[in-house]
């Protein structure tokens, strides 16, 4: 999941380096664009929708790693 | 009539956001006459707005794009956004989160359409201090096929800024808008 997390992020940010640890704003300074942007990228690649309320909930790559598997969602 | 002052800058260095706020609230306490106190760090918890907690007279908003920061300060509550137009997928977030009419008016007016309805947007959920939510496409920044100055009666000001760029000013109460760069 992580390799897949960090694909969907360089293709929408050019953004590496990125670990279960790191946080969306604090280390990659992303703003709501950016936010919005991977989340399309996300629901496209995945055949799956986000609900908006959710996505602030979402602040490290681990905490999107652990809705994934929460909610059952696969990586193809 | 109360002021409103915008504050833009580019720093050269990577600088905090609460030191670039700060800057911005010396400006502020300065030109309005106030004496000087120092503001506490303003306070943000995720995604939410922040706020400088036990300072009432200053409301602020801000944000930073592309290596621009803008801050916006005024005694009542304001929203501001600052986008540097740059490749996304914008029909894609505009299908997903816009209006139907933002939808169609980006469909219609490209990339420039499409940043302009997002400044927009956001400056108004930064004013209720709303945020983005899953109410974001239930309002809408376009009417009758046209930008509009008004989301839910408060008003929108598009204001010049560098080429490339949109930023975008939200407020319930008219005010003098007063553009400062530093």
């Amino acid at each position: 999941m992580l390799e897949f997390i960090q694909d969907v992020i360089f293709s929408i940010t050019g953004k590496n380096n990125i670990t279960y640890e790191t946080d969306f704003i604090k280390d990659l300074q992303l703003n709501s664009l950016d936010i919005m942007n991977i989340i399309c990228a996300f629901e496209d690649r995945l055949d799956t929708s986000i609900p908006t309320r959710d996505v602030w909930q979402l602040h490290q790559v681990k905490d999107v790693i652990a809705y994934m598997q929460k909610h059952g969602i696969q990586v193809p | 009539m109360p002021r409103i002052f915008v504050f833009t800058l580019r720093p050269e260095r990577a600088q905090p956001t609460a030191e670039l706020v700060g800057l911005c609230a010396r400006r502020y306490l300065a030109e309005t006459g106030r004496p000087y106190v120092r503001l506490p760090a303003p306070v943000r918890s995720g995604f939410s707005k922040p706020r400088f907690e036990g300072a009432a007279f200053a409301e602020f908003s801000l944000t930073h794009s592309g290596g621009f920061f803008a801050c916006a300060f005024s005694p009542l509550p304001v929203g501001l956004d600052l986008q540097q137009h740059r490749p996304c997928r914008a029909e894609a977030v505009a299908r997903r989160f816009f209006h139907p009419e933002e939808y169609r008016y980006v469909l219609q007016h490209g990339d420039d359409g499409f940043f302009s309805v997002w400044c927009a947007k956001e400056s108004y959920v930064k004013l209720t201090g709303e945020g983005i939510t899953d109410r974001f496409g239930t309002f809408s920044a376009v009417s009758g096929g046209q930008l509009s100055d008004s989301i839910r009666g408060a008003h929108v000001h598009f204001l010049p800024f560098a080429p490339g760029y949109t930023l975008c000013l939200c407020c319930r109460h008219e005010g003098q808008i007063i553009p400062i760069s530093l």
